[in-house]
């Protein structure tokens, strides 16, 4: 080789002319090259499927097929590849060459040939050729991670619709609309109903775009869901859900969010919001909205100390219409970047006042506005309609009756002083008679029962605060000032929970024990508190309020009191095919 | 008799580059145009104007790589008559042809 590092190229040479073909031959080979000879255009397309040159040479006039032609046919043959083509000519008219250059050619070779030329030709268009290669491993490289994102991003949406929609979304009075790729734009919405019979519902609306926003979903989800069914408060939730966004989040990313806690029986409702838009409650009554608001600052921002979880507490009345949206619907754009608007919304809110076909016609609004042409839908919009609704949790069906899965346990759980005053155990205990299938289903009724039982011994047994100072509203001040009071002063104390629960052939029986290092009352008067709760309110700080007491006996097999009445037993008997809560 | 024109400076340059297969060239050259000729000897006569066309554009492009410029100037010119299938004074451009082509074939069988 005499082209020093260059690489060797193998080039075809479609030339009629003997002495040509000769000259051409030798200045290809001495510039290093292998050559492939032809005589006319049948051979060069030959060739070319058999040797897969780097560059072809074809003269213009052959017999049987001449350049022009053999120049089409090798094009359709190679595709997408690059092969350059040079035509050797003595061809001098425009049109020719025009004609050439038609058929798929690169560039002419004038006769006679000049080694040097020829030479420099070769080297130009291997370079093109290697660029060309570059190109083409470039696009199918791209093309495979393009690919590979997209198998990612159905992963992921699997994975978190998994997560996402195992709550109580699917309920008959709520209403919600979703667009089918949100997540990677950010937007999250998650519904359960937690064991006290509360439908919590997270609309949330992470910074930016893909996939940093949707990572951030699953977090909320898991943590939103997990919580709520062990029946922890919203402003729990809202705290727990703040410091993991806060930990995980890069800063500038963080999360819009307004949570509701919709109690249809208690007809009240509490909401948070923090950065979403402000959220509309349809008043029946009045037929107008109260417009839903607050200024916090949205999930993932402040640090655990600093966050505020308060939320506003809102009556409810039957007929009521709640709505919520990220403010996707505001900004989403036509074909000229115009914005939907807050405004555009505002009116057809106003003007359907009340409509039941208000949330479909917010949407048909939306996508007209849209139109066809954009994909890039990032819309999240959500009614609740409140009315008489018996609110049962969704999966029922989904436990199992398996023998296997039931189990004899105990547990004793003592809850002291300093944990007594910061502590709530119940969302704990929840969590652990949950674990039986068949009390998980009534973990509802469960949650009543163990609130009120813990209530009585932390109040009236540790705190040795008397129940009758709540049959007045005045007293029940001054029961709230005092529970406070003695809480803070608390020195020692504890409360005793036991939990034993015992396999049957067709269901269980769960033993819940409550004593408190209270002084208890006479178990003797039990009757007596039950009958005339109000004749004992100087002497007895200890008594047990007599509206818990018929409670928990309506839902109990049995209740038994200890004397002196700070050790409190009920049993909890449950069948496979009784009614749930 | 026409000079003869042939660019012995390029043939020097191709006896450099082909080394012993120079021989081979003038052998090659000799007969692929003393065949091209004889074909387009027989277009004439069949005035068959594509046979003249592309049998001295062959002629044109071989003498233009061994330096031979007269002939490849005749040969030029027969080929664009063909083209054009313009008939008068192509006898005569062959004649002239002929001529140049047994001059050119005895000096570079002399270079041997």
């Amino acid at each position: 080789m005499t082209n020093g590092s260059d690489q060797q190229l193998t080039i075809l040479l479609a030339e009629d002319s003997a002495p040509d073909r000769l000259i051409l031959e030798s200045i290809v080979v001495k510039a290093g090259h292998r050559a492939i000879v032809a005589s006319d255009g049948l051979e060069a397309v030959q060739a070319f499927t058999n040797q897969s040159p780097d560059i072809i040479m074809l003269d213009v006039l052959m017999p049987n097929m001449g350049g022009i032609s053999a120049a089409r046919e090798i094009r359709h043959l190679a595709k997408d590849e690059f092969i350059p083509i040079i035509f050797l000519t003595s061809l001098s008219d425009d049109e020719s060459l025009v004609e050439c250059i038609e058929a798929g050619g690169d560039d002419f070779l004038p006769k006679p040939y000049n080694p040097v030329v020829l030479q420099s030709k070769i080297k130009a268009f291997s370079r093109m050729r290697d660029m060309h290669l570059t190109l083409a491993q470039q696009k199918s490289l791209i093309e495979a991670h393009n690919r590979h994102l997209i198998q990612e991003q159905t992963v992921a949406k699997q994975v978190y619709d998994k997560i996402a929609h195992s709550g109580c979304l699917d309920l008959d009075i709520i209403n919600f609309y979703m667009s089918p790729l949100a997540v990677f734009n950010g937007d999250v919405l998650v519904a359960e109903i937690s064991p006290s019979g509360s439908i919590m519902i997270l609309l949330g609306d992470f910074t930016g775009h893909g996939l940093p926003a949707a990572i951030g979903s699953m977090p909320l989800a898991s943590t939103f869901y997990g919580m709520v069914r062990k029946g922890f408060s919203m402003a729990d939730i809202l705290k727990e859900i703040n410091s993991k966004l806060h930990q995980i989040l890069p800063i500038g990313f963080f999360c819009c969010a307004t949570c509701i806690d919709i109690n249809l029986e208690k007809r009240r409702m509490r909401i948070w919001n923090g950065g979403l838009p402000e959220s509309f409650l349809f008043r029946a009554s009045s037929n107008s909205y109260e417009l839903l608001q607050s200024k916090n600052l949205p999930l993932g921002v402040l640090s655990e100390q600093n966050f505020r979880a308060d939320s506003k507490r809102v009556p409810l009345e039957m007929g009521d219409r709640f709505f919520m949206w990220s403010d996707g619907v505001f900004e989403a754009r036509n074909k000229t970047g115009e914005m939907f608007g807050e405004e555009r919304l505002h009116r057809i809110m106003e003007g359907s006042k009340g409509s039941s076909a208000l949330f479909d016609e917010i949407l048909g609004q939306v996508h007209n506005h849209i139109g066809e042409s954009d994909k890039d839908d990032d819309i999240s919009l959500i009614e609740i309609r409140i009315e008489e609704f018996p609110v049962k949790r969704l999966n029922e069906e989904a436990h199992t009756n398996t023998k296997g899965q039931l189990v004899d346990w105990s547990m004793t759980f003592e809850v002291s002083e300093t944990s007594l005053k910061e502590f709530d155990p119940l969302p704990l205990l929840v969590n652990i008679i949950s674990e039986v299938p068949g009390l998980k289903d009534r973990s509802t009724t469960l949650y009543t029962v163990l609130a009120e039982m813990y209530a009585n011994a932390l109040e009236h047994g540790v705190l040795g605060i008397s129940s009758k100072l709540k049959s007045t509203p005045a007293g029940f001040g001054e029961f709230y000032r005092l529970k406070h009071e003695r809480i803070a002063a608390l020195e020692t104390g504890w409360v005793r929970i036991s939990l034993t629960h015992h396999a049957e052939d067709t269901g269980g029986l769960l033993n819940i024990r409550f004593q408190d290092s209270g002084k208890g009352f006479d178990s003797g008067r039990v009757s007596q508190v039950l009958e005339g709760a109000s004749n004992q309110v100087n002497n007895d700080p200890g008594s047990y309020s007599g509206r818990g007491f018929s409670l928990m006996r309506s839902i109990c097999e049995r209740l038994t009191i200890h004397p002196p009445g700070n050790d409190i037993e009920v049993d909890f008997r449950w069948h496979m095919d009784d009614g749930h809560d | 008799m026409s000079d003869v024109d042939l660019d012995t400076g390029m043939l020097e340059g191709l006896r450099e580059l082909l080394g012993e297969k120079f021989v081979e060239l003038i052998s090659t050259f000799n007969s692929d145009c003393r065949a091209r000729l004889d074909r387009i000897k027989v277009g004439l006569e069949e005035q068959n104007f594509d046979v003249i066309r592309n049998e001295s554009h062959g002629v044109k492009g071989s003498c233009r790589n061994m330096g031979a410029n007269s002939l490849a100037a005749l040969a030029g010119a027969l080929e664009d008559k063909a083209v054009a299938r313009d008939a008068t004074e192509m006898e005569q451009l062959f004649s002239a042809a002929e001529q140049q082509f047994a001059a050119i074939a005895d000096k570079l069988r002399a270079l041997l």
